[in-house]
């Protein structure tokens, strides 16, 4: 009996119980159920790339909503469907890099008097700018992971945290595995940003 | 260790997701049009180092033989697009922002047309060539 002959039908998995993979699939014919069940997998992940970027709530649902829609376009030419996770995640992550660089170029004012105003709020912006150069710094160092280990972070810094059972069903990775990544994670991380 | 505490705490920026977040990953179902061929997007002067005027973007998307151009003014909260189609025909365009309703417009001769007032956030060109090419609609994209 080959491999294939003794796997269950994707159709006949139930949805809660169903991979990435599987889901992919029924996704791809037409299955609500299955879309829904990728989203709930997957929406922390897209917010939490969004969070990296300090993206507004505007920006961020139309980055989370242009994401879903390229998966949507894309979800029938995968490479490989178990990796749906990390694909919407390096989507995410390029829809946000096209915002912050929209918004650097087009700059909005509103009334005149508002500049008026700049020496004010410009403490609080030189706070805004420090926080986010630093966030930046830790985003950049946070990409210099590899793609399993991201993973891993962005389910364990999840708030509140991501039990390392669920981690281990969502990413498909053994459940001992995990504790020694998140040591190796945190070690490089500091490294990379040495503290 | 207060500073690595401090580190861990900036790696933590992953919160639970607003339900919105969510809503808008269950709606983009709604828009799932596997009969419609999709042009790629080839080009985003955004994300490259091309010199284009202040406030202009361009775009351009592709099939392999469809071409659809697109030059996106910025004009507050909202943007105008001009629109290149190759093969150019005579042909319906529908302008499809998530943020309003659908603008239809006629290319003309030269396969061109524009499109004023369009809310900014993602939109989506439909290009209603006729048989034997078909409808065409480009890849999602935010302007």
């Amino acid at each position: 009996m080959t491999a294939a002959a003794s796997e269950v039908p994707v159709a006949l998995v139930p949805t809660e119980n169903a991979t990435p993979e599987q889901l992919v699939a029924r996704a791809i014919k037409g299955d609500r159920r299955a879309w829904e069940a990728l989203v709930d997998l997957y929406s922390g992940l897209i917010w939490s790339v969004t969070r990296q970027f300090r993206l507004c709530d505007a920006d961020a649902a139309d980055v989370a909503q242009t994401t879903w829609l390229r998966l949507l376009e894309h979800i029938d030419r995968l490479h490989d469907a178990s990796r749906v996770g990390p694909w919407l995640a390096t989507t995410a992550r390029r829809e946000c890099l096209r915002t912050v660089a929209h918004r650097r170029r087009v700059v909005l004012t509103g009334e005149e008097g508002d500049l008026d105003r700049a020496d004010i709020v410009q403490s609080e912006v030189d706070a805004g700018l420090l926080a986010a150069e630093r966030c930046r710094d830790v985003g950049n160092a946070v990409a210099q992971l590899p793609q399993r280990w991201r993973d891993i972070m962005t389910l364990l810094t999840a708030d509140p945290p991501t039990s390392y059972e669920e981690i281990s069903a969502t990413l498909q990775v053994p459940i001992g595995s995990i504790g020694p990544t998140r040591r190796r994670c945190l070690r490089r991380l500091q490294d990379l940003l040495e503290l | 260790m207060k500073q690595v505490a401090s580190g861990r705490r900036e790696v933590a920026v992953i919160e639970r997701p607003p339900e919105w977040v969510r809503l808008v990953g269950l709606a983009a179902f709604d828009r799932r049009e596997p009969e419609v061929r999709v042009a790629d997007l080839e080009y985003d002067s955004l994300m490259s180092h091309t010199e284009v005027p202040a406030g202009t973007r361009l775009l351009r998307f592709a099939t392999e033989q469809e071409d659809v151009s697109v030059t996106v003014n910025a004009t507050g909260m909202s943007v105008s697009l001009a629109i290149a189609i190759v093969p150019a025909r005579l042909v319906r365009v529908d302008v499809r922002p998530i943020h309003g309703p659908v603008k239809h417009a006629w290319t003309d001769g030269h396969g061109r047309v524009t499109a004023g007032d369009v809310p900014a956030g993602p939109l989506s060109i439909l290009v209603h060539w006729p048989p034997p090419i078909g409808p065409v609609r480009t890849a999602w994209i935010q302007v």
